[in-house]
Parts: C-alpha cells; sequence; structure tokens
C-alpha cells in the first residue's frame, strides 16, 4: 500500500470537515473502547492487571527467543505438512505469492482480512498477472469494492456510515435497494458464496504461530476465513515474524484476550487452529499449505530500541482510545496502521523521513498505554521517534531556533525573571486576539492568554513580607 | 520502570517548584500553594534559580536542550529535601521522565534519582505524603465542583482521589461527576501548535461535556490544561469555568478563622 | 544468502532482550471456573444463550434424534459428520425413513449440517469440532442453520483445560472453537446474526 503518511496534517483536515466521518469513528471507537473495558475487566481490575501483563510476558519471552523459536516453528510446521518460506521484504513475498499462484494455476483468490498483506499489496500484485482477487471480510469487501482503505485494524469500515455502504453495495455490486443491514448482509453473502465456492485459491494471515505444535491460529466472527482456509486447494498464510508463540498454553491466554480486548468477545465466533493440509481421509480442506514468514523492516525493529513494539497482537484497542484517531480516523495516518501503533511502526517500516509527522500526531495522554493488552509504553516510543526527527531530519529551522532560544533563556533565570515582566507589560499592550501565521495557529482556536503582570517571584517576596511585617 | 520509593516527607521543609506556566500565567496559584503549606505548619523555600523543567522541549523531541535545562534544574533543587509542585505533568517530568533523560549520563543519574525520590504533585503530597485528607477549611457559601484529571498526572502518577478528597471535604463543597474527566483536554503542549486542528476538535469534545456540567466550576491540577480549555472557552464566547484546586484549597482555609497549627508529623 | 539465513541471522545478531519481573504462575482468563458438572452444565448453557445459540436439553439419544427430526422435517439433503462420528447410530435409521440423505458432496443448497462436537467449554458456551475422517468441515460451516449434538460430560471448564488436557492437539488437520452463530458488526457497528457461516446455531444436549 502506497505511503501517505508525511500528509496526517492535511488528511487529518480534511477528516475534520467531514461529519459523517466524525460521527461514525467516534460511535465506533467509543463502542469498542467500553467493550474492551467490560470484558478484560469482567472480574475484577486485579483480575485484568494480571492478564494484561501475562499477556505482555508471553510475548516479551517469545520476542527474547525469537529466532530460535522461529526455527522450532518451521520444524514444526514442516512436519505437519505445511510449506515454509521466507520473504525479506515485500516484494520477495509478493514474488513467492504469485510463484505459488501461477505454479497452481490459481484464477480467483479468496482472501480474509490481513493487515499484512495490505502492507505488501497482494492483491494489486496478483491483480496485475490476471488473477481475481475477491477480498471475503465484509468490511474488507466494502473497502474493495469502494476502492477505498481499510481506516482501523478490526473494523475497516468504521469511518462509513450505513448510507454510503448501502451506496458502495449498490452502485459496485448491484445489490437490490435497500438500508436495512441484514438485507446487505445476506445480500454480500449470497455474492461472496459463489466466490468461495469457485475459487482456486485462499490467501489469509494469521493471528498466532505456535511453535511447539506447528500450528498457526486465526480468529474470525463472520466465518469467511474458515471457507478461505477450507475450501480453495492451495492455502498461502503470509505471517509477520513477530506473531510466535512459544506454547499452545499461552496460546490459549493470548486468544482469549485478543477478543476481549479488540471487541470485548469472550472468544471470537470462530477460533481456529489451522495444524496442515487435510489429511487423506478427509472430504475438504486444502492440499497444500504455504506459510511464508515476513519480514519487511521487522528484524530492523527488533535490533532497534523499539523491538518491544512487536509484541503488538493487533488489537486495535489503542486505536479505539485515542483522542487524535477519534477525531481523524485511520485514514489520516496514510498507511496500513493507523492510530497510536501505527504512529511507531510506519516510520519504523517505511522510515522516518516518510512518516516524520506521525509521532507528532499525538497529544501525550497515555491512554493508549493502559489499554494496551500487552502493554507497550506507546508514549514513550513516540517521544523517542520525536528525538530521533530532530537528530535525523533537516529540521524546521523555526523550531530549531525557537527550542535553542528557549533553552537559552530557561538556563539564564535572572533574565528569564526580568523577561517575564517586561514581557507581561508588553503583551498586554499589544493586540492579541488574531496573531498572523505561525502564532494563528493558537489564536485561531483560543484567545491569548493573559500574561501575569507579576511573575510569582515578586509574589513571593510580597509574601514573606507580609509574614514577617 | 520502577521509580525511586519516596520517603515520607513529614517533617521536613518543602522547596516549591511552582512551573513555569504557573509563574507566567497564575503566580497566584503558587500562592495559594504556599499558603496551604505554611497553614499546615510546614515550612517553605522557593529556590530562586528555577526556571523549566525542560519538559516542552523534551516533549518537542529536543531531548539535548531539554537535558541542558533539567540540569539547571537538578542545579537550582540541589539543596530541597522535598519538592512540591503543582502540577501533575511538571510532577511527571522531573520524577519519571528526569530517569530516562539521564539514563546513559552517569554524573547526572544519580542527582535524578535523588531529586526523582523527593518530588510530589501538590495534592498527592498533602493526601498520600502527609496523610491529611481535610483541611478543615470552609467556602463562605455553597458551590459545586467537578474534576477533570490531566493525562499525565492520571496515567503516570495515578493522581485521582486526591484532589477530590480534599475539596470534597471542605464544608459547604460539592463534587459533582464530570463524565468525560478522563478524556484528553487536547493541549499536548506544542501539539496544540503543531497540529492545532486537530488538538482543537479534541478540545471541543471536552468543552461540548464540561458546558453541560452542572458544576460551578471545573477543577483540576494543571494549568497547561486549564489554560487551554479557558482560552479556548473564552475565544467562543464561554465563562472561564476551570479552575485549579490548589486556589479552592487556599480560600476554604483564608475562611476558617484560627490557624490549623497542627503540626503535619503529629507533635 | 537465502533469506531465511539473513533474517535469523539479523534476529540473532540483535542485542538481548531485557525479560523483567517475569512471574511463574498464570491466571485462566475465566477466573475460579467450577469442574462441577452442575456448575459447569449452568455456566454452558447462560453462556450460550448469551451467543443466540438455540439449546434443546434432551433426556438421551432417542429424545436427541426426535429433536434433530423435528427441525429437519421435510428436507431432502443435509450436510453432516458420518453417524458415528455424531454418536447417534440411531439417527440413520431415522433419516432414511424420513427420506433425508446426507449429502457427501456439500451441497450448497443444503440448509441444515448434523456434527457432534469433540468438547465444550463452559467459561464462555464454546463447542469445540475438529476435521478429520466422517468430519468434513463444510458440514458446520455451509448451511445457514448448524445442528451440534453434545453430551453433558462433554462439557470441559475452559480453552486452558482443553489444552491442558489434549495429548496431540495437532492430530487433526483443523479444530475450530465455535462460539455461536457467524456475525457481523460492519455495517455501522450493528450486529447482524449470520455472515457467511451459520445463522442458527442449535445444540441438542443429551443429559447423561
Amino acid at each position: 500500500m502506497e505511503n501517505r503518511a508525511n500528509q496526517f496534517i492535511r488528511a487529518a483536515d480534511v477528516a475534520l470537515k467531514d461529519p459523517d466521518l466524525q460521527k461514525a469513528v467516534a460511535y465506533g471507537t467509543r463502542l469498542g473502547f467500553n467493550k474492551r473495558i467490560a470484558a478484560m475487566y469482567e472480574y475484577g481490575e486485579e483480575h485484568g492487571e494480571a492478564l494484561r501483563q501475562q499477556s505482555a510476558q508471553i510475548k516479551r519471552r517469545a520476542l527474547a527467543n525469537l529466532p530460535k523459536l522461529l526455527e522450532e516453528a518451521e520444524k514444526n510446521l514442516l512436519k505437519n505438512g505445511f510449506k515454509v518460506l521466507w520473504a525479506k521484504d515485500a516484494a520477495e513475498a509478493n514474488q513467492l505469492i504469485l510463484e505459488i499462484a501461477q505454479k497452481h494455476e490459481s484464477k480467483l483468490a479468496v482472501k480474509s482480512k490481513s493487515m499484512a498483506t495490505e502492507e505488501i499489496g497482494v492483491n494489486e500484485n496478483l491483480e496485475a498477472a490476471g488473477i481475481e482477487v475477491v477480498e471475503t471480510d465484509l468490511g474488507e469487501f466494502i473497502v474493495q469494492l469502494a476502492e477505498e482503505r481499510p481506516s482501523h485494524i478490526v473494523v475497516p469500515i468504521v469511518h462509513k456510515t450505513k448510507e454510503s455502504i448501502q451506496k458502495t453495495l449498490e452502485e459496485k455490486a448491484n445489490m437490490p435497494p435497500t438500508d436495512d443491514p441484514l438485507a446487505m448482509t445476506r445480500f454480500a453473502r449470497a455474492y461472496l458464496r459463489e466466490k468461495f465456492l469457485k475459487a482456486d485459491l485462499g490467501i489469509s494471515g494469521a493471528n498466532f504461530v505456535i511453535a511447539e505444535a506447528g500450528s498457526i491460529g486465526l480468529v474470525m466472527n463472520e466465518g469467511n476465513g474458515r471457507f478461505v482456509t477450507s475450501l480453495p486447494k492451495v492455502h498461502i498464510a503470509l505471517v509477520g515474524i513477530e506473531k510466535i508463540v512459544a506454547t499452545l498454553e499461552e496460546y490459549a491466554t493470548l486468544t482469549q484476550v485478543l477478543p476481549r480486548s479488540a471487541t470485548g468477545q469472550t472468544l471470537t465466533v470462530y477460533t481456529n487452529l489451522i495444524n496442515g493440509p487435510k489429511r487423506s481421509q478427509e472430504k475438504d480442506g486444502p492440499e497444500e499449505i504455504y506459510l511464508i514468514f515476513l519480514d519487511n523492516g521487522r528484524s530492523e525493529i527488533y535490533q532497534s530500541t523499539y523491538a518491544d513494539s512487536l509484541a503488538c497482537i493487533r488489537c486495535g484497542s489503542c486505536l479505539n482510545a485515542c483522542p487524535v484517531y477519534d477525531v481523524t480516523g485511520g485514514h489520516a495516518y496514510g498507511w496500513v496502521y493507523p492510530g497510536p501503533i501505527g504512529s511507531v511502526i510506519t516510520p519504523l517500516l517505511k522510515g522516518l523521513e516518510n512518516a516524520k509527522t506521525l509521532p507528532y500526531a499525538c497529544s501525550l495522554c497515555g491512554l493508549c498505554k493502559d489499554v494496551c493488552p500487552v502493554d507497550i509504553d506507546l508514549p514513550h516510543f513516540l517521544l523517542d521517534l520525536r528525538k530521533d526527527v530532530v537528530s535525523t531530519q533537516k529540521g524546521n529551522w523555526i523550531w530549531d531556533l525557537g527550542i535553542s532560544g528557549w533553552s537559552w533563556l530557561m538556563r539564564h533565570p535572572k533574565i528569564y525573571r526580568v523577561g517575564g515582566r517586561v514581557a507581561a507589560r508588553v503583551l498586554g499592550l499589544l493586540p492579541l486576539k488574531k496573531l498572523p501565521a505561525p502564532f494563528n495557529a493558537w489564536t485561531d482556536h483560543h484567545a491569548f492568554p493573559v500574561f501575569a503582570k507579576r511573575t510569582f517571584a515578586e509574589l513571593w517576596t510580597e509574601h514573606q513580607g507580609e509574614k514577617n511585617g | 520502570m520502577s521509580l525511586p520509593k519516596r520517603k515520607s516527607p513529614k517533617g521536613k521543609p518543602v522547596s516549591l517548584f511552582v512551573t513555569c506556566m504557573v509563574d507566567m500565567l497564575h503566580p497566584e496559584t503558587g500562592i495559594s500553594v504556599v499558603k496551604v503549606l505554611e497553614y499546615l505548619g510546614i515550612e517553605v523555600n522557593f529556590p530562586e534559580k528555577q526556571t523549566c523543567c525542560g519538559q516542552p522541549a523534551y516533549n518537542g523531541g529536543y531531548h539535548d536542550e531539554a537535558k541542558e535545562v533539567a540540569k539547571e534544574f537538578l542545579k537550582a533543587f540541589r539543596n530541597a529535601e522535598v519538592i512540591v509542585a503543582p502540577s501533575g505533568s511538571c510532577a511527571t517530568m522531573v520524577r519519571v521522565d528526569y530517569l530516562k533523560l539521564f539514563a546513559d549520563d552517569p554524573e547526572y543519574l544519580a542527582e535524578a534519582e535523588r531529586i526523582s525520590s523527593i518530588t510530589w504533585e501538590f495534592s498527592e503530597f498533602l493526601v498520600d505524603g502527609l496523610g491529611i485528607e481535610n483541611l478543615d477549611g470552609i467556602l463562605p457559601k455553597a458551590q459545586s465542583f467537578a474534576f477533570h484529571d490531566s493525562c499525565h498526572g492520571l496515567r503516570m502518577m495515578g493522581i485521582k482521589e486526591a484532589p477530590r478528597k480534599l475539596v470534597g471535604n471542605i464544608e459547604n463543597a460539592e463534587i459533582l461527576p464530570l463524565e468525560s474527566a478522563e478524556e484528553c483536554c487536547g493541549f499536548g503542549g506544542l501539539f496544540s501548535i503543531k497540529l492545532p486542528n486537530v488538538s482543537a476538535a479534541i478540545t471541543d469534545k471536552k468543552l461540548a461535556s464540561i458546558k453541560k456540567n452542572e458544576a460551578d466550576w471545573i477543577l483540576l491540577g494543571d494549568v497547561s490544561c486549564m489554560t487551554n480549555m479557558n482560552t479556548a472557552l473564552e475565544k467562543q464566547g464561554e465563562p472561564k469555568r476551570v479552575r485549579h484546586f490548589a486556589d479552592i484549597l487556599a480560600e476554604s482555609i483564608s475562611n476558617s478563622g484560627a490557624k490549623r497549627g497542627e503540626n503535619p508529623d503529629g507533635e | 544468502m537465502d533469506s531465511r539465513t539473513e533474517i535469523l541471522q539479523k534476529l540473532s545478531q540483535a542485542p538481548a532482550l531485557a525479560l523483567d519481573n517475569q512471574k511463574s504462575d498464570s491466571v485462566h482468563v475465566v477466573p475460579n471456573l467450577s469442574d462441577n458438572p452442575a456448575e459447569m452444565l449452568a455456566r454452558f448453557i447462560a453462556e450460550a444463550e448469551k451467543l443466540t445459540c438455540k439449546i434443546h436439553q434432551v433426556a438421551d439419544e432417542e429424545e436427541a434424534v426426535e429433536e434433530i427430526l423435528s427441525l429437519i422435517e421435510g428436507e431432502e439433503k443435509i450436510l453432516g459428520w458420518s453417524f458415528d462420528k455424531i454418536g447417534l447410530p440411531n439417527l440413520e435409521t431415522a433419516l432414511n425413513e424420513k427420506n433425508i440423505h446426507v449429502d457427501e458432496s456439500a451441497n450448497p443448497e443444503a440448509r441444515y449440517g448434523i456434527t457432534g462436537i469433540d468438547a465444550a467449554l463452559a467459561a464462555t458456551g464454546s463447542i469445540i469440532l475438529s476435521s478429520g475422517a466422517g468430519k468434513p468441515r463444510m458440514a458446520s460451516l455451509l448451511p445457514p442453520v448448524h445442528i451440534a449434538v453434545l453430551r453433558s460430560k462433554q462439557i470441559i471448564p475452559d480453552l486452558e483445560s482443553w489444552v491442558a488436557s489434549q495429548e496431540d492437539l495437532t492430530e487433526s488437520s483443523n479444530v475450530f472453537i465455535i462460539s455461536g452463530p457467524s456475525k457481523t458488526a460492519d455495517i455501522a457497528m450493528e450486529l447482524v446474526m449470520g455472515m457467511h457461516g451459520p445463522q442458527e446455531l442449535h445444540l441438542i444436549l443429551i443429559m447423561s
């Protein structure tokens, strides 16, 4: 997917002026936010926090042992009949996928929702080679029809109103007019069922790869993921290398914590453990499963001080909590992963120079860390990324100068005090309702604050005098 | 990350960390803090060389400049035994982020740890540090207050109950809930200037909740949030209903007649 | 250097990741679950009903067969596991008498799919099915109505206890833990029951 992260401010402005988007996103994130609280803390505050810490430790242990666990996973996956491939970047992953499709003469691929496949742009790549690709998750299906992008990790069309979804289905899929969600759903079911039954290739991601078992775990609600991984004779699973979990016991915890955090469910409708292609006596199931381990920048992150961000289980809770995401929606972030996690991993995966506004798209409220089921310190990562931007990107000289000046002033207390007294008197005299750029950034939305006529030091001296006098 | 444990501050003099925003915009709030502390029999001093903790530069990504300013802070408070600040975000900067800022600087790390271990936000100093929840204060007439929880104080230092207890125990004061209490006001420091429209949109949501609220005043413990919200209200022609709780505490004890005189370490 | 080697090498060369405060004891996601059969049964029913499963409690296999027939009366073709895997040997004769045939070819026109289960989870009201000989995956996925036959003694506390009890979880190619009928909330967050998978899940619960 093309990266437009550097256009965040402009894209956010567009979103801010869209009342439908504002309403839809606020409603969806508020719902998700509240559902998470109810589900994670169903058995009390203490238990919920214990679950978070347990999940955090599971992922940290897995990350600490990542290379060893990847090898163990590969060994067991191969034993179970998977074919295991490794892709160092998006280009290689796409090449591998195309080769598999061509080897098996695939004509129609059905996909279940996978952010990793969005990351590498699987659809465009296969379509360029003449293979039809159909998204089958309802939200992604609509995104595909509307030629848009998903705007949320878990709820792809949280930004769309019912009316706009109806319009897309009517115009792009010839749905008979209806505004009833049930009817729209039934229409999509029939439309996509045809594709499931005809498809010869299924493409999915995976939520977990369990090293000791040689299995992959998927969580889904609609059932399309089951079709994608059962009907076509070839199944390709594209998985980031960080999705490893060591044991089935740990998988059992995470596959329950993920839905509780993401949608407030105790389990998703279908929690799938795929242990290999179909056995000889089975009537259905894929004949071949290819698992592709995707690097695409993850090993670089692993080598950096941001390694912890790889603990993310893609639950979307930070999006639902973020006051910035709440008003900008996901498209403003310009790439695959929006919200707080997106602001951290987009610069890390696509290069800081290609996403240098994202670390600043944050009011530092800290709620994202509080809701993260694996306790990633997103706020401090954003602060560190800001440090990286300042030290490596050709700065805004106005800011550099301003901060230098401010720093100098703050290291000279006497001048700061005198300057404060002068500024208070002078600023009191100026017409400060509307300032020219760049200071209009403040006065567009605020009155200019009144600087106190006397500094605290002066009041303190007076107070001391009063006490003793 | 575990923070240095804080010893009991009872019986020790307090060095006031007034914070640059209080100093420049609402110095009377600094005096309110002083009045409350002196009312409790605490000796207060004001290290004159203090200016700012360095948070604006740190939040902007200018860690080197922030460090230079922070070093001056460490020097200014080098003789302090207890530091109290009327600001959750500034207290967090010193208590939490100085440890990160000086992590690779052995020359200053020990002092940063010492300073971190003696720094308190004002409400937690009274309630958790001294064990005082009731100042025996009284307001001349009944007033109602609802609280906004400033993000840093809430999430980094766990400040939520302390200011509510202190104000709630004032005679004639009623605490009402604010449904958006824990929601960010949108200021984020330089965020409000770098991404002004996004910041303002967040502020507008907060203000919508505040305008609906029935309390006489919205109280908080951070002048940064307060300035953001009040100047936005003013721009919209609305009354500036947000105040720092320290001012209410100071008002309440100025009415209660005789000085409290009880020595905070119980003698 | 092939990508596999390159990736593993980069990971191995990275600075060691700190692991602080790692505790050894772990909590179950759903804590304090009873393993008392009556309590597990009550919890299973309560949770399954929350998921809009329709529960048919029957005394024995005979009643189970009757209940199933009442649901699928008038059908000609249905999907299903083999009868020994469903665990109702008399079902075959009963269906033959009514001229209802189990279609082995995953007919998309079939309106019902009948399966057994491997286990049931009290904590979440879920049923666990695995794929295998005589257990086609489509039986529990393709038709709009899925009928699952289970015995109360198959109910165990939770997913953690199921994982711990399985000697080889990878024995079958695919294990699904099913929690209610399929659903979606993608359209303006409005919950719609029945997306690609079944719209209804009926549990024939044999109380023995």
